[in-house]
């Protein structure tokens, strides 16, 4: 098959696969129906304050297998859900910052700082509006990105990296998701370090399960699911009964929002804004293609240079940016949705997930099988066909289908997500807590699964205490298996050379970045720190 | 050749069936529990599932399967020990749990402590190369690896790495171990280049058809499906095969009405193509082989022997 | 006040100390390298100990970053609240486990036919029993815990939320097992 016939192949299994059910004679795709489904509920869900994106993912995952099954028709429906959520989740999270001043997801932090104040002057949909517009454009943009980039990541690492430089920089990216996530490069490796430490119980290529204690309870290792549902979800959830336990319940009566005036997007504003969301969808992408750099900062960086730029050309009599600029609605949303297509590109081309969304699509296909996200997807054979590969372009076809929901249906959804915020946290927290539990027994059917998921959730509630951030560690936990495989396998293939990681230049190159970005970590948190 | 096998096993089949009259009664006493030791998704698991969906169909039984991977099955195994012996409780995994794991003493298991119950069918192991290097024959990569820098192979499974490197040092060569994860992480270090050479399961079929992967030597007892003029080991000197059948197994002292009857509808289900398991076995396989009753315990009995001696020939 | 980065520093130093010079070297079957079939390759305890090595860099290197001015304040009033929290989640998974099978007993103790838990697991209603029990208490457990008090109106909705679990995970699903029917 030719690049060409892969590409076709890929919207032909989206579009004449499976059907879910026939609206007038006419197949609809299964697929395309779980992309839709995964929109709205992401919306809601981002909507929600106190859920988040990649919690649903990480809830709905193990159903959705156990629904589709295990097996490779079951990939495209399960992941066109899971990437419906992401995308979804991004734009509801604006709702309830721009209409209450509470960010449903943290990465709308940044869009209460003008959204509300623009809600205040009556002007809530227009602000919707912006946010919609913005937030979809990123996202789009940031596909792109991924489609162009992802083959040819792939390609550069299976021509050039062999098993000592893939361990190098299964290194690299650990080092650099330690030293960037949290503030804090010590805390960081901490997190890193259980993680390693987390997976390697229970494996190892001895008959004798390591670091079990001889106790059979330990000697299958924590299951991926257990792990990170239990430190994401339930340590989430239990630090946000924390919270809740500090003050009173905050959405019971909220104002009525009255808007009042012209809430019309006109062409001039749309072009107004137009810089700023081309220049936040960039910072976006490219931080949404590093690892472990998520769409947090993103939205940060982009608000920034949002309010940079807007120092310089504010139009005459414009609100600045914190009193109700629609250019900063603008910059915050296109740059946390810009990040939400190239986190893809890591994963997709090294197998490597940078944040808690992209670890969710590791985990689909790690657990249904057919499908191994790394650079070996991209091999454009021309005598058999690569399934994978086919895969990769019906997966694309599923997200251009979700930016298509999202420009759509994606603004009326997003009024219609007001209602959840009134959803009240105490009661809605521990249904998801028995939501989750649920899921986890579900994929792994024992009472033991539910302990450890609970262990991992303390543990997680600790470290969100201590503000040690935790996903290093579920990343760390994801990779480190591939980590010691690859460096078993390095080592064994270079016929047992201790130096293995020095073997070539691209290897020494991987490590030397490594130490580099913890030492500039620790610097910065040094300079940082006497600043404050 | 494996039809003439899978014949003589429905033969063994039937048979079964005739001395086991009590299996003909038995119901199972409540839901059961069917154990994979493989992980979910691919086809071992695919297998075992759609198997599962057959008893299910046939019988009107309620069967829950449960993915129990780890160690090659021992995790399985470990996890059947306690479990009751009324026949609700049994899994499916590679004989190879049984004889080469349990050799060595440091699972604390003998093949005695889980009752066999049926092979499902054997898996076509084959010496495989990149067909790119150019290689044709057994002799062609021996010569390369003998000319060139020390040649990178693959092993999946202790049994096999130690079979490999035996079969490395009759040819009198050379060669770097490595353990790779499953069939797929074979065949993907083998397409990236990684790798040089490896023994794989049945996951190249598809390869070998579309001429990219070629088969050098045959890890089984018989000669390959797609490759039958490749040699056996025995020609090459080594007086070890690779016979890795999937099998059923229960705990110790199960029900023998039970096993009876299980080994019955199972193997009636692999040999028959027109199941879904059956078709899947033929394309994977070549059909489906299932031995049961004492012709099972004998080949587990000797392999187990078999592969003390392999553990300490390789450590030589 | 609480210095936080100490405790956690040394804590990761001692935990990594432990797993380097007892845990590692007790508990795994080969050492950092092993000899099989003439070739050296890499033991099962080298990665651990790389990872308890790393965790042994961490704690080290927070021990010796500079503090920031405002430590967080952390006060032992919430971790109380939170235990109180987890022992109703802990309490809840007892219940989720044993309800089915001692409802059963006492089924028996009026008259029923005798039987285990394992062969009825999947009949009703002894399948719902430990879940449907469970679920309720988790979730009216948590809410009324951080409320200060117990409404009507939040039992109703833990009723509520469970029983559409059920119907939304068990009803459908022929494969999935709730709790705790997986474990028989």
């Amino acid at each position: 098959m030719q690049p060409l016939d892969y590409v076709v192949a890929g919207m032909q299994a989206v579009i004449f696969g499976p059907a879910a059910f026939e609206l007038l004679g006419v197949p609809i795709p299964l697929t395309l129906v779980m992309v839709f489904a995964g929109v709205v509920t992401g919306i809601l869900v981002g909507a929600t304050p106190g859920l988040a994106g990649p919690m649903a993912m990480a809830i709905s995952l193990p159903i959705l297998i156990s629904f589709f099954g295990y097996n490779v028709e079951a990939l495209l429906p399960v992941l066109g859900f899971l990437i419906g959520i992401m995308k979804g989740a991004t734009l509801g999270g604006a709702v309830p910052a721009i209409l209450f001043n509470t960010p449903g997801t943290p990465d709308a932090y940044m869009t209460t700082l003008d959204g509300y104040p623009l809600t205040q002057k009556g002007q809530s949909r227009k602000a919707l509006k912006v946010a919609h517009l913005s937030s979809v454009s990123g996202d789009t943009f940031s596909d792109i990105a991924l489609f162009v980039c992802a083959p040819f990541v792939a390609l550069m690492v299976e021509r050039h990296l062999d098993f000592p430089e893939k361990t190098a920089l299964l290194i690299l990216s650990l080092s650099f998701i330690a030293a960037v996530i949290g503030g804090s490069p010590a805390k960081g490796l901490i997190s890193v370090a259980m993680g390693l430490i987390a997976v390697f119980i229970g494996g190892g290529e001895d008959f004798y399960p390591r670091l079990s204690l001889g106790t059979d309870a330990l000697a299958g290792g924590f299951s991926i699911m257990t792990a990170i549902l239990g430190v994401l979800i339930v340590g989430a959830v239990l630090k946000e009964y924390e919270d809740l336990w500090h003050k009173s319940n905050l959405f019971g009566a909220r104002e009525r929002i009255i808007d009042h005036g012209d809430q019309r997007l006109t062409r001039a504003e749309i072009l107004r804004i137009a810089p700023y969301v081309g220049q936040s969808s960039l910072v976006g992408t490219i931080i949404g293609a590093l690892p472990g750099i998520g769409t947090t900062l993103a939205a940060a960086l982009g608000y920034q240079l949002g309010r940079a730029r807007y120092a310089r050309r504010r139009p005459e009599g414009a609100p600045a940016f914190g009193e109700g600029a629609i250019e900063g609605v603008a910059a915050t949303e296109a740059a946390n949705s810009s990040v939400s297509g190239s986190n893809l590109i890591p994963v997709l081309g090294l197998g490597i997930p940078g944040n808690a969304a992209a670890v969710f699509i590791i985990l689909a296909t790690d657990s249904i099988g057919g499908f191994t996200p790394g650079p070996s997807v991209f091999r454009f054979s021309e005598s058999v066909v690569n399934t994978e590969l086919v895969l990769v372009f019906g997966l694309f076809t599923a997200m251009l289908f979700a930016n298509f929901v999202n420009w759509t249906f994606g603004g009326a959804f997003m009024r219609a997500a007001t209602v959840m915020v009134r959803v009240p946290k105490r009661t809605l927290l521990p249904v998801v807590l028995l939501l989750t539990f649920t899921a986890v027994y579900a994929q792994e059917p024992s009472m033991e699964s539910l302990w450890f998921t609970l262990g991992f959730g303390i543990l997680g509630y600790l470290m969100r205490k201590v503000d040690m951030s935790p996903l290093p560690f579920v990343i760390a936990f994801v990779l480190g298996g591939s980590l010691e495989n690859s460096a078993r396998q390095a080592f064994s293939a270079t016929g047992g050379d201790p130096y293995f990681l020095f073997s070539s230049w691209i290897a020494i190159f991987f490590l030397a970045g490594s130490v580099v970005t913890v030492v500039l970590g620790l610097r910065q948190k040094r300079s940082g720190s006497t600043q404050a | 050749m494996k039809k003439l096998l899978a014949i003589g096993a429905i033969a063994l089949g039937y048979s079964i069936a005739a001395t086991a009259s009590l299996a003909e009664d038995w119901t199972p006493p409540g839901p059961i529990t069917m154990h994979i030791a493989f992980p979910p998704g691919g086809g071992s698991d695919s297998q075992a599932r759609l198997i599962a969906e057959e008893l299910e169909n046939r019988f009107g039984w309620t069967i829950t399967p449960q993915n129990t991977p780890g160690k090659a099955g021992l995790i399985m195994a470990k996890e059947m020990q306690d479990a009751p012996t009324d026949g609700t409780v049994f899994g499916i995994g590679i004989s190879e749990a049984l004889d080469y794991g349990m050799a060595d003493g440091t699972a604390g298991m003998t093949p005695d402590d889980v009752t066999p119950i049926v092979t499902t069918t054997l898996a076509e192991v084959a010496f495989v190369v990149p067909a790119s290097k150019g290689w044709e024959t057994f002799d062609d990569f021996v010569e390369a690896a003998k000319s060139g820098e020390t040649l990178r192979v693959g092993a999946i499974t202790p049994k096999i790495a130690d079979v490999t490197y035996l079969l490395g040092k009759a040819a009198g060569i050379d060669m770097n171990i490595t353990m790779v994860q499953g069939g797929s992480g074979m065949i993907n270090a083998l397409y990236a280049g990684d790798l040089d050479a490896g023994f794989v399961a049945g996951a190249h079929s598809k390869g070998v058809k579309a001429g990219e992967l070629v088969e050098l030597v045959s890890g089984m007892s018989r000669p390959l499906n797609l490759t039958p003029d490749a040699p056996l080991l025995a020609d090459l000197g080594v007086p070890y095969n690779l016979d890795i059948y999937f099998m059923y197994f229960g705990p110790k002292d199960m029900d023998s009405a039970a096993q009876a009857q299980l080994a019955q509808s199972i193997s009636e289900i692999v040999l028959d193509e027109t199941t879904k398991a059956g078709a899947l076995l033929q394309a994977n396989f070549g059909g489906g082989e299932a031995i049961s009753g004492e012709a099972l315990q004998t080949f587990i009995d000797d392999s187990f022997v078999s592969a003390k001696e392999l553990m300490q020939a390789a450590s030589e | 006040m609480y210095r936080l980065n100490i405790y956690i520093g040394s804590g990761a130093v001692l935990l990594a100390l432990v797993g380097l010079f007892l845990w590692v070297p007790q508990d795994t079957g080969t050492g950092l390298i092993v000899r099989v079939r003439r070739q050296v390759s890499i033991g099962d305890a080298l990665a651990p100990t790389i990872a308890f090595t790393l965790l042994a860099i961490g704690g080290a290197l927070l021990l010796i970053e500079p503090r920031k001015r405002f430590d967080n304040e952390v006060t032992l009033a919430p971790f109380l609240h939170t235990g109180a929290i987890v022992s109703v989640i802990i309490l809840s998974l007892f219940t989720m486990r044993y309800a089915g099978p001692g409802a059963l007993l006492v089924a028996e103790g009026f008259g029923a036919a005798e039987t285990e838990y394992r062969l009825v697991r999947e009949t009703f209603p002894w399948k719902y029993i430990g879940y449907f029990f469970g679920g309720v208490t988790m979730i009216v457990g948590m809410a009324s815990l951080s409320a200060g008090c117990l409404r009507a109106r939040t039992v109703i909705i833990a009723v509520a939320a469970t029983l559409i679990l059920i119907m939304l995970v068990d009803v459908p699903f022929d494969d999935l097992l709730l709790p705790p029917n997986g474990d028989y």
